[in-house]
C-alpha cells in the first residue's frame, strides 16, 4: 500500500476507473441474466440451442464470480497491514469474510508525532459497488486528515467528499477518534456506526455521539466529544457483522450481549479478546472487522499547581509557565499569547467555575517541549456548555464590558478543547518554528 | 514607570477639556481595582473626553479591554469619546481580535487623536 497521499491519490483514482468498468460490466450481465430466461425460450427450441444457452449462462455465472472476486480482492488489498503497534499503543484486528462481499474497513493513521487516528467503518450495500465507496472513503479519510486533527472536522469533510461522489444512493458509518498520545486525550466522532467500546477497570463503557451516516445528507450534524484515556485502557471497534454472532431480540439487544461478553472477558489482553470474537465468527454471512486498542504509555509527566481562588494567585501560575517558555525560545509573540490565555482561563475558572470561593481550586498543569506548549485549567465548578457562551465580537455584545475571555484564548492559542463536564480547558500553542507544518 | 509591575500606572495631562492617561505597565486582572477606581473619579467628575495613550502598556487583557469599554460607554452616553494613542503591536492585535478596533479610534499620536473630529 502506497503511504504517500500523491501516490495513494493517483493508485486510487486508476482502481475507482478500473472498478467503474467492472461494475459496469456486472450490471449488464445481470440485466442479461435476468432477462435471458425470459426472452429465449420458444416452443420450436432443438437441444442444441439451450445447450448453447447453458453455456452462455454458465460462463456470465463465471465472470460474475469473478467480478466478486475482484470486489474481495479489492477490500482485502485496502486493508492496512498492520501488526503490533507503536509505542503508544498495542493494537489487534480481526477480520472475517463474509458469504457476500460487504465494505467495512478500518485504518490507524499517524497524524502527526502526537496523534494517532481509529478509524472504523461500514459501507451500505454489498459486491462491487460496496468496494468502491470503501475505496473512496478510505482515501477521503487518509486525504483530510493530513491537516487537522478534529474528528469532526474530518468526518465533516469526508461526508461533503463522498456526498460529491459518484455513486448516488450509497453511504458509511463511520467511527473516528484522535488519540493525543502525550496528553493521553481521545476525540471522538460517531457517524451512526454501531458503538465502540472502552474497557477500563473491568467497566465497559459505549463511545458515542449525535450525528447521521456519511455521505448523505449535506449537515450531518456530528457532535465531537472528548475524553481522558489512563494507561492501559482498552478500546474496542467493530462492524455490525459481529452482532450476528451475539443474534439477540433486536441490534441494541444483540450490542448488550456484546457488551455483556466484553465484561465477562475485561481481563482478556486486546490480542486475546479480538482473536477469540474472530473464532466466534467463524463464517459469517456479513463481513466482519474487530479493531482492538490497547494504551500503553502512560500520561506524559506534567508539572501541575493548584491555586486558591483568588485572582492575586495567578501570579503564581505565570511565574511557573512563562519562564519555561522563554528558555525554550519560543519569542515574545507565543509569550505573549500564552500569557492572555492563561489570564484569561484561570480569571474565568476563579470567578465563573469557582464562584470566587476561595475554599475552591483551580489547577493549572502544563508541559512545554520543542514541539508545543500544552496548558490545561481546571475548576471546581458544575462545568460550562460552549454554546452558552455567546461571541463577543457579534454586533449585539460589542459594547459588552466583559466575556471576551474565551474568544480571547480561541484567537491566540492553536487547539483548544473542553472536558466533557466544561470545567477543565485545554489550550496548545506550538512552537513558532513548528507552527507552520500544521497548517 | 510604577513598580507593580503586575498593573498599570497612570499619568494625568489635560490639554483644554481632554484628559490624556498616559499609561505604562499592564492593563489586566492585576491591579484592575486601581485603575477602575481612577477611571471612576474621571468620569464622575465629568471628564468625557478621554485618550488614553498605550504606547508604555506591554499587555492588555479582556479585563483591561472591559476597562476600555465601561469607559467608553460613559464617554460616548455623555457626548464625549474615548480615543487610543499608539498601542504597541501585540496589544493592538487584541484590540483587532475582538474588533474593538471598529468601536474605538486608534491614532499614532496624542496630537493626532485630540485634532480628530
Amino acid at each position: 500500500m502506497p503511504q504517500d497521499p500523491e501516490e495513494l491519490r493517483t493508485a486510487a483514482l486508476e482502481l475507482t476507473k478500473q472498478l467503474r468498468q467492472a461494475e459496469a460490466r456486472v450490471e449488464a450481465l445481470e440485466a442479461q441474466l435476468r432477462s435471458g430466461p425470459a426472452t429465449s425460450p420458444t416452443p420450436s427450441r432443438t437441444e442444441r440451442e439451450l445447450r448453447v444457452l447453458a453455456e452462455q449462462l454458465e460462463r456470465q455465472a463465471m465472470l460474475l464470480e469473478r467480478d466478486e472476486q475482484v470486489a474481495r480482492e479489492l477490500q482485502r488489498s485496502l486493508q492496512p497491514v498492520m501488526e503490533g503497534g507503536s509505542e503508544a499503543v498495542k493494537f489487534a484486528i480481526g477480520t472475517r469474510p463474509g458469504t457476500r462481499v460487504g465494505g467495512d474497513f478500518y485504518d490507524i493513521i499517524n497524524l502527526s508525532d502526537n496523534f494517532l487516528a481509529f478509524l472504523i467503518a461500514d459501507v451500505s450495500g454489498y459486491g462491487l459497488p460496496a468496494a468502491v465507496i470503501m475505496a473512496t472513503g478510505r482515501l477521503a479519510f487518509r486525504t483530510y486528515a493530513t491537516n487537522e486533527l478534529s474528528p469532526r472536522i474530518i468526518m465533516n469533510d469526508v461526508n461533503k467528499a463522498l456526498l460529491r461522489s459518484t455513486l448516488a444512493g450509497h453511504y458509511l458509518t463511520s467511527f473516528l477518534a484522535v488519540l493525543d498520545t502525550e496528553l493521553l486525550t481521545l476525540q471522538y466522532v460517531n457517524a451512526s456506526h454501531c458503538s465502540p467500546f472502552l474497557i477500563r477497570d473491568g467497566e465497559v463503557t459505549p463511545l458515542d455521539t449525535e450525528g447521521l451516516f456519511v455521505g448523505m445528507f449535506e449537515d450531518p450534524q456530528y457532535e465531537q466529544k472528548g475524553m481522558q484515556l489512563e494507561q492501559h485502557d482498552r478500546l474496542f471497534f467493530y462492524t455490525d457483522g459481529l452482532l450476528r454472532g451475539f443474534e439477540g431480540k433486536d441490534r441494541h439487544d444483540s450490542q448488550r450481549r456484546l457488551r455483556q461478553y466484553l465484561y465477562d472477558n475485561s481481563e482478556m489482553g486486546i490480542e486475546v479478546l479480538v482473536n477469540h470474537l474472530s473464532n466466534l465468527m467463524a463464517e459469517p454471512e456479513d463481513d466482519v472487522a474487530i479493531m482492538g486498542i490497547e494504551l500503553l504509555l502512560e500520561k506524559a509527566q506534567r508539572k501541575q499547581i493548584a491555586i486558591p481562588s483568588l485572582p492575586r494567585e495567578l501570579a503564581h501560575a505565570e511565574s511557573a509557565i512563562l519562564p519555561v517558555l522563554e528558555n525554550k525560545g519560543y519569542g515574545e509573540r507565543a509569550i505573549f499569547a500564552v500569557k492572555l490565555a492563561l489570564e484569561e482561563a484561570v480569571i474565568n475558572a476563579i470567578k465563573h467555575g469557582n464562584q470566587l470561593d476561595d475554599t475552591k481550586r483551580v489547577t493549572i498543569s502544563f508541559s512545554v517541549d520543542d514541539e508545543r506548549a500544552v496548558v490545561s485549567v481546571e475548576d471546581e465548578g458544575e462545568g460550562f456548555r460552549l454554546e452558552d457562551v455567546p461571541d463577543p465580537t457579534d454586533e449585539d455584545y460589542l459594547m459588552a464590558t466583559s466575556g471576551r475571555g474565551l474568544a480571547l484564548i480561541n484567537a491566540y492559542m492553536d487547539e483548544v478543547r473542553f472536558n466533557d463536564r466544561g470545567n477543565q480547558i485545554t489550550m496548545i500553542k506550538y512552537a513558532p518554528w513548528r507552527a507552520a507544518r500544521h497548517f | 514607570m510604577g513598580k507593580d509591575a503586575s498593573g498599570a500606572t497612570i499619568r494625568q495631562e489635560e490639554r483644554g477639556d481632554v484628559v490624556i492617561l498616559h499609561m505604562s505597565g499592564q492593563m489586566r486582572e492585576m491591579g484592575a481595582d486601581a485603575l477602575r477606581d481612577e477611571l471612576d473619579k474621571l468620569l464622575e467628575e465629568g471628564h468625557y473626553r478621554l485618550v488614553f495613550d498605550l504606547s508604555d502598556i506591554s499587555f492588555i487583557s479582556s479585563v483591561g479591554l472591559g476597562q476600555l469599554m465601561r469607559a467608553f460607554r460613559a464617554a460616548t452616553g455623555n457626548d464625549g469619546f474615548v480615543r487610543i494613542v499608539n498601542p504597541q503591536p501585540l496589544v493592538e492585535e487584541v484590540f483587532r481580535f475582538t474588533k474593538l478596533h471598529t468601536l474605538i479610534r486608534i491614532f499614532p499620536t496624542v496630537e493626532d487623536a485630540i485634532a480628530a473630529d
